[in-house]
């Protein structure tokens, strides 16, 4: 009888060990999780939308692991800590998307306001030189009316950009760009229409 | 006992071999609700349909842990039917999330395209308007700012914000009508019956006049745009005009860019050299009746002190241009001027009307009035 028992006690002890082993790796699931929510935070919905389904797919893949492994006796989460791994290295890049993303959509509103700037520029020096009397004085106060409206558009834009709209500040700028082209186009079309 | 082990080994090579062969079907199952949720993702169903996709989400997760606990499991066959129907729940959930999001975001796109699309003719309706009826500078920031609308729309329903390109278009709608109520306000007087009747009343004794005197008078409807020629009480030629860039409104004061409304006579004929206009007829505004008006407005303090009453109005040549571009004055064209000049002289009578019938700026207002829509017709 005796050998059995210390047979039996060494198996328990085994099992004991084991399940030791099989605690949820949870510094590697915290870091996993963090990465998605740091990549959700820097916008990647907005900016890097199919890196951030990646991350999501990996933290569904984790998320699967992790259930399948609770209930298990025996829990193994090896699996677990590389899918862990997986999911931040995917939530990494989702960031680094993300911020690229961010600043093209920056670099593209800043464009925007800087070409409305130019037209706006272009607009009113045109308008300087259109010819006054008796058949144009309305006219020209119109457009200049109309250019006063495209420049509150640009400090409206600016004030998008500085507060990270870039899409509100695209739309703001492209309105700008609609008007001062209109007047442009309109003088343009009126000196050639003299000259001719 | 080595029999009994050999087909214990046997019996779970063959559960092994079933096992494997069962594997794929569950893979395809996996596949194809992660291929369904990824497609709700695409088509944005966390903007149009969250509440579908996370539960279509969560039955992904259940799938994969059951797929994952029959990988694990020391018996080889695995419960197939099981895992493959947790991921027919994940796939059915992935295709709700994305049939609804397909038919909200259409919902949506079709509601601001259609508001965009009543935006566009609202702004170009006010286009229209601002070239027939003079805006002041305030009026002109309303339609500016009509079309900064309109434009912003666009760019937000290209990018698929469509509740932001709802709300300007929506905007650009409100300002444009503000512009039609103004516009609408400046038109009344055309379908005023107390105004229309006095127009139609200095027509008739105008030609009336004509026919008595067996002379030459002239008739200028502000609306139609023509100035037309009686000679002994018969219209014999009208000839095409260009007015005062305000020519809706009545004279007021200097400056006002309004064509006067009365009953005036030439008093100088001024040919070439002597205008800078070609050729010119001078007429005798301000008459008595401006005059009084003018003392009435001035007392009533609907005029600042600083405004004139004005003068200097003719018709004269340079027209034509297919705009009403004058400060007040009658324009033609050279050819009309010089035909006209033939025709009448120093002390003929000239009466200037808004219109000498119902027309469609009275319609307009009277559309107006009555809380027509905005549709867009012109006057």
């Amino acid at each position: 009888m005796r050998p059995n028992v210390k047979m039996w006690i060494v198996v328990l002890g085994l099992a004991v060990a084991a399940a030791g082993c099989g605690a949820p790796p949870k510094a590697d699931i915290d870091a996993a999780k963090a990465a998605l929510d740091q990549a959700t935070s820097a916008g990647a919905g907005e900016y890097a939308a199919d890196s951030l389904k990646a991350v999501q797919d990996a933290q569904a893949a984790l998320d699967a692991e992790l259930k399948a492994q609770e209930g298990k006796w025996f829990a193994s989460y090896d699996k677990a800590k590389e899918l862990a791994a997986a999911a931040k290295t995917a939530g990494e890049k989702a960031m680094a998307d993300a911020a690229a993303g961010k600043e093209k959509a920056k670099a593209d509103a800043t464009a925007a306001i800087e070409e409305a700037k130019t037209l706006l520029t272009e607009a009113q020096a045109l308008l300087d030189k259109a010819p006054k009397g008796k058949g144009t004085a309305a006219d020209i106060e119109a457009m200049k009316g109309d250019l006063t409206t495209a420049g509150t558009s640009i400090t409206d834009a600016e004030a998008a950009l500085a507060a990270e709209r870039f899409v509100d500040a695209r739309a703001k700028a492209e309105s700008a760009k609609a008007a001062a082209t209109t007047v442009k186009t309109a003088i343009e079309t009126a000196m050639a229409a003299k000259k001719g | 006992m080595a029999i009994g082990v050999a087909v214990l080994m046997a019996t779970y090579g063959v559960a092994y071999a079933v096992g494997l062969r069962r594997a794929p079907v569950m893979q395809a199952a996996a596949e194809a609700a992660r291929a369904a949720v990824a497609d709700a993702r695409t088509a944005d169903a966390m903007t149009w349909a969250p509440d579908r996709l996370l539960t279509a989400e969560a039955a992904l997760r259940d799938g994969l842990a059951a797929q994952r606990v029959e990988e694990m499991r020391l018996w080889p066959i695995p419960d197939t039917q099981r895992v493959v129907e947790a991921f027919s729940v994940a796939e059915r959930a992935a295709r709700d999330a994305l049939g609804v999001a397909r038919e909200s975001r259409s919902s949506a796109a079709t509601a601001a395209a259609s508001l965009i699309a009543d935006a566009e003719a609202a702004v170009a309706a006010s286009e229209a308007l601002a070239t027939t009826i003079h805006l002041g500078a305030a009026r002109r920031a309303l339609l500016a700012q009509a079309r900064a609308a309109l434009a912003e729309s666009r760019v937000y329903e290209r990018e698929g914000d469509f509740g932001n390109a709802t709300v300007r278009a929506r905007q650009a709608v409100a300002l444009s009508a503000q512009m039609h109520d103004h516009a609408a306000a400046v038109a009344a007087r055309y379908a005023d019956g107390e105004t229309l009747a006095r127009w139609q009343r200095w027509k008739d004794e105008t030609v009336a006049w004509s026919r008595r005197e067996g002379r030459a008078a002239i008739l200028v409807s502000k609306e139609a745009h023509t100035l037309t020629l009686y000679d002994r009480g018969k219209a014999v030629k009208t000839y095409r005009i260009d007015l005062g860039f305000n020519w809706i409104a009545d004279k007021a004061h200097a400056g006002d860019g309004a064509t006067p409304e009365g009953r005036y006579r030439v008093v100088t004929r001024k040919s070439r050299g002597a205008t800078i206009y070609y050729k010119a007829l001078l007429l005798d505004y301000p008459n008595q009746q401006d005059r009084a008006d003018y003392a009435r407005a001035r007392r009533d303090g609907t005029l600042p002190a600083s405004a004139g009453i004005g003068g200097l109005i003719e018709i004269h040549g340079e027209g034509g241009r297919g705009r009403d571009w004058t400060k007040g004055c009658v324009a033609l064209t050279n050819p009309d001027i010089d035909d006209l000049f033939t025709r009448v002289g120093v002390g003929t009578p000239v009466t200037i009307v808004g219109n000498d019938s119902y027309g469609a700026i009275a319609e307009f207002a009277r559309q107006r009035r009555t809380g027509g829509a905005l549709d867009g017709r012109q006057p």
